[in-house]
């Protein structure tokens, strides 16, 4: 217990610092800081509901990843090399072992360090907003619903490898962001960025498979229209090395792990799946059986309402069945919204919100299509595109640009957007 | 403050009504919930108070589920060991292997299982490959203390099925076989939470419960009463006599309001109907949400080609010929093209004045690199510019007031930059004056107006509907909205660009462009109207051909200097703007 409350102590503290660093000369960041201390507290507190009745039983994934992680840390611990370490599954698996190698073997501390990802996250969603020029209070908002939406808090305890793919999309497009409208960086510097982001692709795709191509839309259409736009020597560079990634990417990671992925609904009585042809071949058999816009409606909007008491994780929990049922009409509302967001960004023609439209749209696409329909599965699964749509989530932008345009009667185009000012 | 009254009220009654939508009962449509088709239980009580308990489950829908649930009651002091799970794969029962992998891992569809231990159950999830979302399953466990031993009786008390559970249960088997033989009589058995069931004590140890089905606000607990000495091995829970307690319990009980077990019944037939009704609404909404798309989507495509129409209508056609460019500046001429004035515009802006000979240029070395830089002369005539040529010369003036002369090239790119920031500003405020220009010149008639306002609003509708309708109805066509309202939107936005105003003057910009782009390009062959070299090169570097341009003969040797200057001038104003803009 010790040993936890000295995890937490420390995170918390870390929380802290990041978030000075992170939010630093931003007006009322000692108040947004409090609030993701608040949202860390309740992650950790959620961490000992989940595992009360000990860490050695509890969870699916999470357990799973837990149990891999102990071997992987005492392979470390027997001097294999970090390279030659088996593991399973997923690469997440390998991060935890390095944990447990390090500071023993202990899930809560592992479940702090993702409760602590999140909240990661949370800051650098923040800057994202407000380096798109969104108001303070806009932002904020954006950094809080994100800390204290129900699933997510669910989602980035456990030691699954959720935490860490959200920390990876909300980091990649920060950085992406960064690199795109800091123009008084040295070359150096910028070059450390885009390989970092290169390097972060090459992580996601460790994590879940597709991630590489939904990645490689968003940025290929995000930094294909910033160049088109300025003309930057530095942006094609950036887009020929994302480009070169996704390819180098494609023909090792992807093509070696393609026959242990599993998130897919296929026919495992054939044994013949041994091949990447036949691999590929069980994959487009899933799509062309489905359902494309119900699986879209199902990616988007499940678990409906009515499913909710069916899930199987929350079945016979009244509070955690009307916990879900309120988040739901809430991301219904959401959607709605964004609608209108989505709207006003294409009028924009923002290239950094169109490219994040494309990893949205890819991400939903692939999911639909390859996924399961299980409502659960899609809920957890569609965890990892809230946080970008929450930047689109807001109205009030487009509904006021359509009312100054129908009151003008010689309207001007009025361009916001000024990075292609040239 | 009555509008600020409203927002309070309307976001203090918001989340209340999200609150009571969710908590509402939607209906539980058959589809979505477990069906067990057949739930077999055979219980053995063993002499220590051990149950050893074997489930045959059969799933005859499994909720849309990927995987099935079934939820072990576990009351204080119990101890619940699962031993074995089957499943039923090609008439053959496959043993599955406990938290072997997880739901998303490999080998999971072979047939593995999880117990999640929670405080009032046992929350066992087993996945499988299954087909048409049926599944048979055969889960044995034992109990450990599930029995309680009192001073007269012992006591066995389980729920079989769970009150909250959301299910549809038929034919409910449940066998409970006591360790010894005694008499009938000193057997009782209680069946509770269900209206319609039998139980039936035989062979003088077999209790046997059979109840037909169970719906949604139903649950099965059974109660056994027997002598004690038949679990001589378990320990006592109290050392009291319970018997009569147990009779008063179930006495309160048999004389207990019963109502919510009627009204589940009653909610469960109501349902077989809802569910019928919704589903022919379903399929009448899917129809009519497809012809409506598909009708929107039409609609939207005439609204295009009538706007189109009214736009070649409404505007007589102009002659404007390349002796005529002289009748638009150069920042002018950047904005028909482009819809913006940026860099160029602004440096052409600035070549404009210098030809007006409101500015002079000059190349002067600073820290051991030329540049171009601009300033007023001292006879100038700046009283007699236009407002928007104000906003540049107030610009130049500004810089030479501090620099000696306003020098484009040395301007930082980095944001926050003092002689960034004060360029940015003379931008702006340049930039919306040639905008409003513009627009006042570039106006669009009543008729015209209308339909690009028909446009503008259709054109959001249908987006908006492209998004929401396919998505909620899941029809193709929905889909169909989506393009034809962008496609809208995108017209009615840029309408501007297609006024004969417009159309005209970039048609002869074009031609210029092209005939400076020719490789046999002489000055001589230009209207004398726009034959001056420093108007021809602001209009070049509009057009983006300066290159071009100051490779003509008219041009000196003092002039080709100045083409990197040009460019870098352009870019230095460029990045400072965008820097500071974003």
């Amino acid at each position: 217990m010790l040993e936890n409350a000295l995890w937490m102590l420390m995170l918390m503290a870390l929380t802290a610092a990041v978030g000075i660093l992170i939010l630093k000369n931003k007006p009322g960041r000692l108040w947004f800081i409090a609030f993701a201390e608040l949202a860390l507290i309740c992650r950790f507190i959620f961490v000992f509901v989940i595992y009360a009745n000990g860490t050695e039983y509890s969870g699916t994934d999470g357990l799973i990843y837990h149990q891999i992680a102990k071997d992987v840390a005492i392979q470390l611990q027997s001097g294999t090399p970090l390279w030659n370490v088996r593991y399973e599954y997923t690469w997440y698996t390998v991060l935890t072992g390095i944990q447990y190698a390090i500071f023993g073997v202990n899930r809560y501390a592992a479940s702090f360090i993702n409760a602590f990802i999140s909240v990661l996250s949370g800051y650098y969603l923040t800057r994202i907003a407000l380096s798109l020029n969104f108001s303070l209070k806009k932002s904020r908002l954006i950094g809080l619903v994100y800390l204290f939406i129900p699933s997510m808090i669910v989602w980035t305890t456990d030691t699954r490898k959720e935490s860490m793919i959200f920390f990876l999309i909300i980091l990649i497009w920060y950085m992406t962001l960064r690199v795109i409208k800091q123009r008084d960086w040295s070359i150096l510097r910028q070059w450390i960025y885009i390989l970092t982001v290169c390097l972060l692709l090459w992580l996601s795709t460790l994590l879940r498979i597709y991630m590489l191509y939904t990645f490689g839309g968003g940025l290929f259409i995000c930094l294909l229209f910033y160049f088109l736009n300025t003309k930057r020597n530095m942006v094609f560079g950036f887009l020929f090395a994302v480009l070169i990634t996704c390819c180098i990417v494609s023909f090792t990671t992807v093509r070696h792990n393609m026959r242990d992925y599993h998130a897919l609904t296929m026919d495992r009585t054939t044994s013949g799946d041994e091949n990447l042809d036949e691999e590929i071949s069980s994959i487009l058999k899933t799509i062309m059986s489905k359902n494309v816009p119900d699986s879209i409606n199902g990616f988007l909007t499940k678990p409906h309402l009515e499913e909710v008491p069916f899930i199987p994780d929350i079945a016979c929990n009244p509070l955690a069945i009307t916990v879900v049922r309120i988040e739901m009409i809430l991301w219904y509302i959401c959607m709605v919204i964004s609608v209108f967001g989505i709207m006003f960004a294409l009028i924009k023609w923002d290239p950094f919100l169109l490219g994040l439209l494309a990893f949205i749209v890819s991400y939903s696409l692939i999911n639909a299509l390859i996924s399961e329909n299980v409502a659960d599965t899609y809920y957890r699964y569609r965890a990892a595109i809230i946080a970008p749509l929450l930047l689109f989530a807001d109205y009030k932008p487009f509904f006021s640009k359509i009312k100054d345009l129908l009151i003008t009667a010689s309207p001007v185009t009025k361009d916001k957007d000024n990075s292609m000012i040239l | 403050m009555k509008s600020k009254i409203l927002k309070l009220v309307s976001a203090a009654i918001l989340p209340f009504i999200v609150l009571l939508s969710s908590l509402v009962p939607v209906s539980a449509l058959l589809q979505y919930g477990y069906i067990i088709s057949s739930y077999d239980v055979d219980v053995k009580i063993l002499k220590d108070g051990t149950l050893d308990i074997t489930e045959k489950v059969k799933y005859s829908h499994l909720g849309n589920s990927n995987n099935a649930v079934i939820l072990i009651d576990r009351r204080e002091d119990e101890e619940i060991e699962i031993i074995n799970v089957y499943t039923l794969k090609k008439s053959e029962y496959i043993k599955c292997e406990r938290l072997s992998a997880g739901q998303w891992d490999a080998n999971v569809f072979t047939g593995t299982y999880s117990a999640i231990q929670e405080s009032d159950l046992v929350r066992l999830k087993i996945y499988g490959s299954f087909t048409n979302q049926q599944a048979t399953f055969v889960v044995q466990y034992k109990v450990k203390n599930a029995i309680k031993r009192y001073k007269d009786i012992a006591e066995y008390k389980r729920y079989h099925v769970f009150k909250n559970w959301e299910g549809y249960i038929s034919s409910i088997n449940i066998d409970v076989r006591l360790p010894k033989y005694t008499n009938q009589e000193n057997i009782k058995s209680y069946l509770h939470g269900v209206l319609v069931g039998q139980k039936n004590i035989s062979d003088r140890r077999r209790i046997s419960y059979i109840i037909p089905n169970t719906v949604p606000g139903e649950y099965v607990e059974a109660r056994i009463a027997f002598p004690e000495y038949l679990v001589s091995d378990a320990p006592v829970t109290e050392d009291i006599n319970y018997s009569e307690t147990l009779t008063q319990e179930e006495k309160e009980y048999s004389e207990s309001d019963k109502s919510d077990l009627l009204r589940a019944r009653e909610n469960a037939a109501k349902e077989v109907g809802r569910l019928a009704w919704n589903e022919k609404m379903r399929k009448r909404m899917t129809v009519f949400f497809a012809v409506i798309s598909l009708f929107a989507s039409y609609l939207g495509m005439l609204t295009i080609l009538r706007t189109g129409r009214e736009l070649k209508a409404g505007n007589e056609k102009t002659a404007f010929e390349l002796q005529d460019i002289a009748q638009i500046s150069p920042p002018e001429a950047g904005f028909l093209l482009k819809g913006r004035a940026g860099a160029r515009a602004f440096f052409s802006g600035l070549l404009h004045s210098v030809y007006k000979g409101r500015l002079e240029m000059e190349i002067n070395i600073y820290e051991g690199k030329d540049h171009l830089s601009f300033k007023i002369p001292e006879n100038a005539e700046i009283e007699d510019a236009d407002i928007t040529e104000q906003h540049l010369l107030d610009c130049v003036k500004d810089f030479s007031e501090t620099t000696g002369s306003f020098c484009p090239g040395r301007i930082s790119a980095k944001r926050g930059a003092p002689d960034s920031v004060k360029l940015t500003r003379y931008y702006k405020a340049w930039s919306d004056t040639i905008k409003n220009d513009f627009a006042s010149k570039n106006t669009l008639d009543p008729g015209q107006l209308y339909y690009r306002n028909l446009c503008l609003i259709l054109g959001a509708i249908l987006f908006a509907a492209g998004c929401i309708v396919p998505v909620a109805m899941s029809i193709w066509s929905g889909y169909l909205m989506l393009p034809v309202g962008f496609l809208l939107f995108w017209y009615a936005l840029n309408i501007q660009k297609r006024t004969q105003y417009r159309l005209t003057r970039v048609r002869t910009l074009i031609k210029l462009r092209k005939l400076i782009s020719d490789k046999d390009f002489n000055i001589d062959d230009l209207p004398d109207t726009i034959s001056d070299p420093v108007l021809l090169l602001a209009f070049g570097i509009i057009l983006g051909v300066e290159n071009k341009l100051l490779e003509a003969e008219c041009y000196d040797k003092h002039w080709e200097r100045a083409k990197d200057l040009i460019y870098k001038a352009v870019k230095a104003i460029n990045n400072s703007l965008v820097s500071n803009i974003e």
